[in-house]
């Protein structure tokens, strides 16, 4: 009987790695620190920062990488919640989860990339709460 | 006061020559202006442009004057003497005044500029440096105003630089001071242009001949960016107001100017429907004034929203991201709350 095969550990596991993450999302976001994960995330990577995104008040983030799904951060910001795209959780539903890759964001992108996403569905969010239009495609559920 | 007029008021203090380097400018001008009149055959000298006519905006650039010679000492010089251009007075003037300035400017260098010698001070002042240029004039036997040379052309041009400077320091000391925030406003405008549409002094004259005594600075602007549009529209020049030059020229194709003077005037004109309106105003005013407004949230939100909708990549920068200009493809929004 063949063997499972061996999951390699979560990229974050490496201390190199999360400071590379960090060097390089502090060159988009100076205050950018690593920061201790909510209770549920605990033994995560998390990262705080603010980002402003275009017409929406500053806001303060949270970017955490989880064990399960190492490669899809979960992103939490202060502020309103009101949103018809957000988790149970309160995180941010900035793609469907099954587009093709070019859809979503990937490690590989860059953290600049990430906080261009987190700020997009910032700013979709607000137009919502304004508008009651989503401006940008949506998946149904 | 308005809102409107609170903003402009804030646009002009952005552009406010700074106190320094303009009182440089005007003792590097007196410098040049008293050096050429020891110039053999010099009759007199003047001020003329922005710093004459207390229009300059910053960053303070150059100052601007002439030295009038003599007819009757240079026969051979002009239309009306043997019509040969001053080239060699310009370079004589160059020998005698250069040392002059080093007295006091020791990096000082003069070279030549259309119209005569041009200084230049190699000694910034609060990082602006700003040059001299001198006019070599000719009286003129009939008519008044002077003759200007044009070296680029080897040709004379009668002009009256001084008559322009009384014309724009005239009127009552409000209404003058309202058409010099004007102008200033004006040029503040032309200049966010790559290419500007048009020359400083025919902002200048616009705001002379547009601007009516009672009306204020968002009303008299609003007049300049309507009646200059309106006149290029109907294909009216507009005459040189002391009537010595020929028409001013508009330095871009008239359509182009006629499309951006409209445009301002609609700005402006829709800022002053909703003087009470900070965000509507702001709003409007930014289209007129974008280097100087920043739009109102709620305007940007609503443009970043429209760029998001187009589900195209967006450059981070765009969306609020500073940094490296990645570009963020669109994605389907997914989840419930």
């Amino acid at each position: 009987m063949a063997r499972p095969a061996r999951q390699p550990p979560p990229w974050f596991v490496d201390p190199a790695n999360r400071l590379r993450f960090l060097r390089t999302l502090e060159l988009d976001c100076p205050e950018a620190r690593i920061t201790a994960p909510r209770r549920e995330f605990r033994g995560r990577f998390a990262v705080s920062t603010r980002i402003e995104p275009t017409g929406v008040d500053q806001r303060a983030i949270v970017i955490v990488f989880t064990l399960g799904r190492p490669e899809e951060p979960k992103v939490f910001a202060d502020g309103p919640t009101d949103s018809p795209h957000r988790y149970g959780d309160g995180s941010l539903c900035m793609w469907f989860p099954y587009d093709p890759p070019e859809a979503r964001w990937h490690r590989s992108n860059g953290p600049t990339a990430l906080l261009g996403h987190i700020a997009a569905h910032l700013i979709k969010e607000e137009y919502h709460r304004q508008t009651g239009r989503w401006p940008g495609a949506e998946a149904a559920h | 006061m308005g809102k409107t007029a609170d903003m402009l008021a804030a646009i002009r203090k952005q552009i406010d020559a700074e106190d320094k380097p303009l009182a440089e400018v005007r003792l590097r001008l007196a410098i040049v202006r008293t050096a050429a009149l020891e110039f053999e055959g010099a009759l007199s000298t003047y001020a003329s442009g922005s710093l004459a006519a207390h229009t300059m905006n910053h960053p303070v650039t150059d100052g601007d004057g002439g030295l009038v010679l003599d007819r009757r000492c240079f026969p051979r010089l002009g239309p009306e003497g043997g019509g040969e251009n001053p080239q060699q007075i310009v370079d004589a003037l160059r020998l005698q005044i250069g040392p002059l300035v080093r007295e006091t400017y020791p990096n000082a260098r003069v070279g030549i500029s259309k119209r005569g010698p041009k200084f230049t001070f190699g000694s910034p002042v609060n990082g602006q440096d700003p040059t001299v240029d001198l006019v070599v004039a000719l009286t003129r036997r009939e008519g008044s105003g002077l003759w200007i040379p044009n070296l680029k052309k080897g040709t004379w041009e009668p002009s009256h630089p001084e008559g322009h400077v009384a014309l724009l320091n005239s009127g009552t000391p409000s209404h003058r001071s309202i058409r010099r925030k004007i102008i200033r406003l004006a040029k503040a405008w032309n200049k966010q242009y790559t290419e500007p549409g048009v020359s400083s002094f025919m902002l200048s004259v616009w705001a002379y001949e547009f601007v009516t005594p009672g009306m204020g600075v968002a009303d008299g602007l609003l007049a300049l960016f309507k009646g200059a549009a309106q006149r290029i529209k109907a294909h009216q020049a507009t005459p040189d107001p002391v009537g010595v030059s020929a028409n001013l020229k508009l330095l871009m194709p008239a359509g182009t100017v006629q499309v951006r003077l409209r445009k301002a005037a609609e700005g402006l004109q829709d800022a002053l429907s909703d003087d009470s309106d900070t965000d509507k105003v702001a709003s409007a005013l930014a289209a007129v004034f974008p280097h100087y407004v920043t739009p109102p949230k709620s305007r940007q939100l609503a443009e970043t929203a429209a760029l998001l909708s187009r589900r195209t990549t967006i450059p981070a920068p765009a969306l609020g991201v500073s940094g490296s200009p990645v570009l963020i493809p669109p994605t389907r929004s997914y989840g419930e709350a």
